[in-house]
């Protein structure tokens, strides 16, 4: 009504143009950080790996292409790094998964101190790996440990394992610890599965005579998929990441028993400065790491639904 | 009789089931809480037993004679301003994500999120040999610009919490006279603090527990955070559990106290960084 379109329109766009640079002003921050020491190093990282770099002066770069992924495929160390990468995923999604499934179902029913049950479970989760690793490594100390003393004063003194000196049962130890302070995280996320399934699935499969055994299997289950595809991905990173676990209680040792690629790319990188070859190690976990992320949220897509 | 003990019977399967479980989970915390009150000869010779005398001497010996002390303050340095930036900046983020239009958004949003697919284990390389450049080695300037990067996570959930806040209370304020960043900051925020917990309590585990980026950028054992005092008295108290126990114990009740007294947020945040994939 009063004055010209354009002059209706003049404070609009200089309101528009006033959000947006709150918006990039409120950005910003973030962002300065993210890029340069988030971002960038993806693809320094990638560019290191086709170099050879011994100490970590610029003069001292020399472009090698693949050569580092090629001594990669013939060291007999990374293929044993991965290898016990993989045992570690695989152990951990296996019993993890199953047991805290199963204790999810148990801990659903309700029965009277069940909530303080699920509480302490879920303890563990807080703690720092370096105290866990620590703790279970005086634990399990062969001579003077809670555990050989326990078999001791049992009766079973003729059985005395080294534990974390005894090459054949190093990674199997670690893992077992592993579960001990994750496994409250893929309970919690099972529970929060089994509450979002509704009484009335349940009642009307009651009402056709399903049995018990048959509820779980049949229908529990099955509606659990997304969560346990959520569950299973999220250990697949965990352990494919695990570093501080295994540096706390056995450094890698003994004799590379228990060394994962992290442990590998930290030694080879920080320990013999082999920088361009501990970044192809690098790459090698990143694009592990980096897939299983992306078939989360391809999943997540395909289901049409973004949690969180 | 038949029909009662058949419903009894899972109960006492239940029970069994979690009191098992119940006791691997709390005994060896219990029992590093009881025998750091020992005398490491009563660890070694008796470590089942009780304290002959409870005895806080070993705490004594970590907190001075090895400077825990120390590590624990700059742990808590190192965790309250690393947490404070990480605030500032994501609940900045989520909100402009969520609430506000502009050019380029959808593409910023993305890109940000990208850094969720990243593990630290990758970015450490490339940020070591960086802050060697910067001669930022043995600082916690450089550790403190790591975890202000690593606010992806913290943007995504914010930017969650921000959509449920009512655009029609921000216009409203808006209206009312309140600038674009007092919309933001006394409007805004305060109808999103659940999210600012929930956050909150992920990073703080997350920085007080952080153990590779302290181990590879500070060198300097004064600076030590409480990880890296705990792998070197590993080391110095191979055999003198003691105090080892004790430090453990005093690393750990910061965490298990704060996680007992806010249990369920602990729970939503902790949970939330699982789905962040």
């Amino acid at each position: 009504m009063s004055g010209t379109p354009t002059e209706q329109r003049a404070p609009r766009r200089r309101l528009h143009r006033q959000r947006n640079l709150t918006a990039y002003a409120l950005l910003a921050p973030g962002l300065l950080f993210y890029i340069p020491f988030h971002l960038f190093p993806i693809i320094a990282i990638l560019l290191v790996s086709l170099f050879s770099w011994k100490g970590y002066s610029l003069t001292s770069l020399q472009w090698v292409g693949l050569q580092n992924y090629v001594r990669m495929a013939g060291d007999r160390f990374f293929w044993g790094a991965l290898w016990n990468n993989v045992q570690f995923v695989i152990i951990v999604l296996i019993v993890q998964t199953s047991f805290s499934l199963a204790l999810a179902l148990i801990l659903e029913r309700k029965f009277r101190g069940s909530v303080f049950f699920r509480g302490v479970y879920f303890m563990p989760t807080v703690l720092s790996l370096v105290v866990v690793g620590i703790l279970f490594s005086l634990i399990l100390t062969p001579s003077s440990g809670l555990v050989n003393t326990a078999l001791r004063y049992i009766g079973l003194g003729s059985i005395q394992p080294k534990w974390l000196g005894d090459a054949n049962l190093a990674l199997y130890v670690v893992i077992a610890v592993h579960i001990w302070k994750d496994f409250g995280l893929s309970l919690f996320l099972f529970i929060a599965g089994l509450e979002a399934i509704s009484e009335e699935v349940i009642d009307a499969a009651k009402v056709d005579g399903a049995s018990g055994a048959g509820i779980i299997f049949r229908i529990i289950i099955p509606l659990l998929g997304e969560t346990t595809s959520v569950v299973m991905i999220l250990i697949t990173i965990t352990c494919f990441k695990v570093f501080d676990l295994v540096v706390a209680m056995t450094g890698g040792g003994p004799f590379f028993a228990t060394e994962v690629l992290s442990v590998r790319m930290y030694n080879q990188t920080f320990h013999y400065t082999r920088v361009g070859y501990g970044s192809a190690i690098a790459v090698v976990l990143f694009v592990i790491t980096f897939a299983v992320s992306a078939l989360q949220n391809w999943l997540r897509g395909r289901r049409g639904r973004v949690e969180f | 009789m038949a029909p009662k003990l058949r419903r009894a019977l899972p109960l006492v399967f239940y029970y069994t089931v979690c009191l098992i479980l119940f006791v691997i989970v709390v005994y060896p915390v219990f029992w590093m809480l009881l025998s750091s009150l020992k005398e490491t000869w009563q660890v070694l010779t008796d470590p089942f037993g009780l304290p002959d005398k409870f005895s806080l001497a070993s705490y004594v010996e970590a907190w001075e004679t090895a400077k825990f002390g120390r590590a624990f303050l700059n742990s808590i340095f190192v965790t309250v301003v690393g947490l404070g930036g990480i605030l500032i900046i994501s609940t900045m983020g989520g909100y402009v994500f969520a609430k506000l239009d502009f050019p380029g958004k959808t593409f910023l949003f993305y890109f940000w999120l990208l850094g969720m697919m990243v593990p630290s284990n990758v970015t450490i390389i490339p940020n070591f040999v960086i802050f060697d450049r910067l001669g930022l080695i043995n600082s916690y300037v450089s550790l403190l610009l790591v975890y202000f990067s690593s606010t992806s996570f913290g943007v995504f959930v914010m930017r969650s919490f921000f959509f449920t806040v009512p655009t029609e209370i921000l216009e409203a304020a808006r209206i009312d006279g309140c600038s674009e960043f007092a919309t933001f900051w006394r409007v805004a925020l305060p109808l999103a603090r659940g999210g600012a917990t929930v956050i909150a309590i992920f990073y703080f585990v997350f920085l007080w527990n952080d153990f590779m980026y302290p181990l590879t950028l500070l060198r300097d054992p004064l600076l030590n955070t409480i990880p890296l005092a705990l792998m070197t008295f590993k080391d110095i108290w191979a055999a003198d559990w003691a105090p080892m126990l004790a430090a453990l114990s005093m690393a750990s009740l910061p965490p298990v106290i704060f996680y007992f007294f806010f249990q369920k947020q602990f729970i939503r945040g902790m949970t939330a960084g699982a789905l962040k994939g």
